[in-house]
């Protein structure tokens, strides 16, 4: 067979199902709210059950498999079951604990639902394909040895990915009813499940549990077939909405007068974190722009030693590892967040934080909230700039490059940085003003600095699979660490820690 | 000293401020111990009390941002931690407490925002204290007595029931220190202000009843009129070596002189003046409570 590239048509699939979900988010905030809460919860409760589902898969799929053969039943149930109990009871434990503390209301049980499908839509699902898409097409049009392994291997694999137009653009369609299905479900398990909590009724909790069993039907789509498939997940997703918008009819029109009360506290965060967020760029410009300049500078280098390599592999392993260093400077372009935090104790300003209401955990969660918007911009910036350096020097990018990217540095750099910023915070709350390298900054750097390098000592003894087991073990421990830093903070730190000492 | 409240939570029958047997502190260590007293009047409320006496730990305490150890603290019937009580307070430190790197107009917006105040009050408040040429300047630029106006207008954001200055004339010149106590005397119709102040003669000018605290006790919660000061001791500098009539003592390079009050200021100037003495600086020598407390 002749190589040649993917149709692209396979592209819209993923552009079509972000835009949507994207769209569908800015409808909702511009019609009648959607906060960053809501985003963030949507991500805890998705990204917690997603983890917990590969943990549980991972060890027991197979030997399930062997155990029940080819009982499609229980094959169906055990997929179902975890969606139930992992995606639709994690979506409800993340929303009744943050309507503890204050931080959603029930207003916000649509943006909870179609923050869920966000995730799932268009950073897991369409972000990820949308990546895929863009490699393989890149790496096809570059030519070459591997362009040609990577098309035989394809051929094989997904040979609908070289069909015709009128084929591709089936899948497309059958890709955009699927992503649309998913869509109604996560909306109506996530408007539940907030309604549940708003209103201490069970009976929402029990409506929203069931749904979680359309991924039952997932293990018959070879003997529905693909079509037949589709449209039974779209008219099951569908009965879902409708049956979740007619139950809460009532609910909703109470939901924004109900939520009123609660309101100034997710406002006052939102200013907090847009204020210190502007305050960290230009406190931590400096060590923004060196810790980015210094990731292209070592691209170049890179690029410039893969050139010198004269062997058929080494050069495009040598130019495509700077993601392995990108987690070590990004601690660095990330100071910013704390910086602020460290000055506002000083200078007093948490004195009238605190008089006006804002309570410790809000100053924690602006803090941490800051610093990871200062992780995007850094890693975003240096991930492109040295994309787009590989491509000027003459590289060709590959799969690999992509997954160390999307599962070690992406992960490991929000993980350790928010673990470090947690222990800055509370470290430079429980101590006296220290100068220099054992100021609270100083520690925390190699605080954020050491799970960086403990993956990448241990990588050479962890590979493959066993790899990312080691990459998402230690953001696993670091995630559980911030959050369980953000309870006691929350809980036992006092007021007075944040006072300035003048 | 308080007993037996009419205690009615959050309604019009609670006292505006009540302090109720209350100790409170920092990590355990007690600065304020057994503190009583309620406020159900609209006035000024001169908290007095020489440094390290417990006024700032009385302003937090009431803030709600230090727990009391025991007792209750409330305001308007809610307890002062929460979000009831600190919509109907607002509170002046003696620190600034302006985010750093900020200019003035944008650091008033922030704590517009977190208040719950508007655009409006902003230019308001810039209104208010004069602040216009200064709205674009960051607030590490500013002179000691500009970061002091900027900081006072934010109290002046939102309209509340009870407001809590800490020393906010420290570190301003008389003129200035002149200009804020005008603002908190038009800020006090209707209002309960607790203006806490180390100075016994601007203690006077502003306001008519006064707690004074002392090693953390309330010492006296009663009329301003009810303090006696025997004296008032002003310390002359002069730009020679002349002798200065009618002094009856000096103490380093100042001529002291004993007036009845600093209303009496003016004229002491007018006549050493008239004398032909060059002066150079006047201050007061002695704190008055230090007086007050022997």
């Amino acid at each position: 067979m002749r190589m040649q590239n993917i149709n692209m048509l396979y592209f819209l699939s993923p552009i079509v199902m972000i835009a949507f979900s994207i769209g569908l988010i800015a409808y909702w905030k511009i019609k009648k709210r959607f906060t960053i809460w809501a985003l963030l919860l949507s991500l805890v409760a998705f990204a917690g059950a997603i983890a917990l589902k590969y943990v549980v898969q991972y060890f027991t799929a197979q030997p399930f498999a062997e155990v029940v053969g080819g009982n499609l039943v229980a094959l169906g149930l055990y997929f179902g079951l975890q969606t139930v109990f992992f995606e639709v009871g994690g979506a409800y434990l993340a929303a009744k604990i943050a309507f503890s503390y204050g931080k959603i209301r029930a207003d916000d049980a649509e943006g909870y639902g179609l923050g869920l499908a966000f995730w799932e839509n268009a950073v897991l699902i369409g972000g990820s394909a949308l990546l895929n898409f863009i490699v393989i097409y890149a790496t096809l049009a570059g030519g070459g040895s591997v362009a040609q392994q990577l098309f035989d291997s394809l051929s094989v694999s997904s040979p609908e990915l070289f069909s015709s137009t009128f084929t591709a653009l089936q899948q497309v369609g059958f890709s955009v009813i699927e992503r649309v299905s998913s869509l109604f479900l996560h909306f109506s398990w996530g408007l539940l499940c907030v309604f549940a909590v708003a209103f201490k009724k069970n009976r929402f909790l029990l409506l929203a549990l069931p749904m979680g069993l359309a991924d039952f039907i997932v293990v018959y789509t070879g003997v529905l077939g693909i079509l037949n498939f589709e449209l039974l997940l779209f008219a099951l997703s569908l009965l879902c909405i409708i049956v979740t918008l007619w139950f809460t009819k009532a609910e909703r029109k109470n939901a924004s007068s109900m939520s009123l009360s609660i309101s100034e506290g997710s406002m006052r965060l939102t200013s907090l974190v847009k204020t210190n967020f502007k305050r960290a760029l230009s406190f931590g410009s400096v060590y923004l722009i060196i810790c980015i300049a210094l990731s292209l500078l070592l691209g170049g280098i890179l690029n410039g030693v893969a050139s010198m390599v004269t062997d058929a592999e080494s050069p495009a392993i040598i130019s495509q590892s700077f993601p392995l260093i990108l987690p070590l400077l990004t601690v660095m372009g990330s100071f910013g967040g704390l910086m602020v935090f460290v000055s506002d104790r000083t200078k007093g300003v948490y004195e009238y934080l605190i008089a006006y209401g804002v309570n410790v955990s809000e100053i924690f969660w602006s803090t941490l909230l800051t610093t990871l918007g200062l992780v995007t911009i850094t890693l975003g910036i240096s991930i492109i700039g040295n994309i787009v350096l590989l491509l000027l020097m003459g590289g060709t990018m590959q799969l690999a490059m992509f997954e160390l990217l999307l599962l070690y540095t992406i992960p490991i750099s929000y993980a350790s940085i928010a673990f470090m910023t947690m222990a800055g915070m509370i470290w430079s709350s429980i101590t006296r003003r220290i100068p220099g390298v054992n100021s609270p900054i100083g520690i925390a750097t190699l605080l954020g600095i050491g799970p960086c390098l403990v993956v990448l000592i241990l990588s050479s003894f962890f590979t493959g699979s066993s790899f990312l087991l080691l990459v998402g073990g230690v953001t696993l421990i670091l995630a559980v660490l911030v959050v369980a830093m953000l309870v006691v903070a929350n809980k036992s730190m006092n007021r007075e820690r944040l006072l300035s000492e003048a | 000293m308080v007993e037996n409240y009419p205690y009615t939570s959050g309604t019009s029958l609670s006292p505006v401020v009540l302090f109720d047997s209350v100790s409170s502190g920092y990590s355990g260590r007690k600065v304020l111990e057994n503190v009583s007293f309620q406020i159900d009047e609209p006035a000024i409320y001169v908290v007095l009390g020489p440094n390290g006496a417990g006024k700032t730990t009385l302003f937090r305490t009431l803030a709600g941002i230090l727990k009391p150890y025991s007792g209750r603290a409330e305001i308007g019937g809610y307890s002062s931690e929460s979000q009831q009580a600190r919509k109907q307070l607002d509170y002046l430190t003696h620190i600034d407490g302006m985010p750093e790197g900020m200019s003035v107009i944008n650091a008033l917006r922030f704590y517009a925002n977190i208040a719950g105040a508007t655009e409006t009050d902003v230019q308001r408040v810039i209104n208010i204290l004069d602040l216009g040429d200064l709205s674009f300047k960051r607030f590490g630029q500013l002179s000691q007595g500009q970061k002091k106006r900027v900081s006072v207008g934010r109290i002046f954001l939102k309209e509340k029931k009870v407001y809590l200055l800490d020393e906010p004339t420290s570190n301003m010149d008389p003129k200035m220190a002149g200009d804020i106590r005008d603002l908190v005397l038009r800020l006090s119709k209707d209002k309960v202000v607790l203006y806490s102040s180390h100075n016994l003669f601007e203690a006077r000018e502003i306001g008519s009843k006064v707690l004074v605290i002392k090693n953390g006790k309330l010492a006296l919660f009663g009329n301003i009129s009810d303090i006696k000061t025997e004296k008032y001791t002003i310390g002359v500098r002069t730009l020679g070596a002349e002798e200065v009539p009618n002094a009856f003592g000096k103490e380093g390079d100042y001529y002291l002189f004993e007036l009845s009050g600093p209303q009496e200021v003016p004229r002491l100037i007018s006549k050493l003046l008239a004398k032909n003495v060059q002066i150079r600086e006047v201050k007061e020598m002695q704190n008055p409570l230090e007086e007050l407390f022997k």
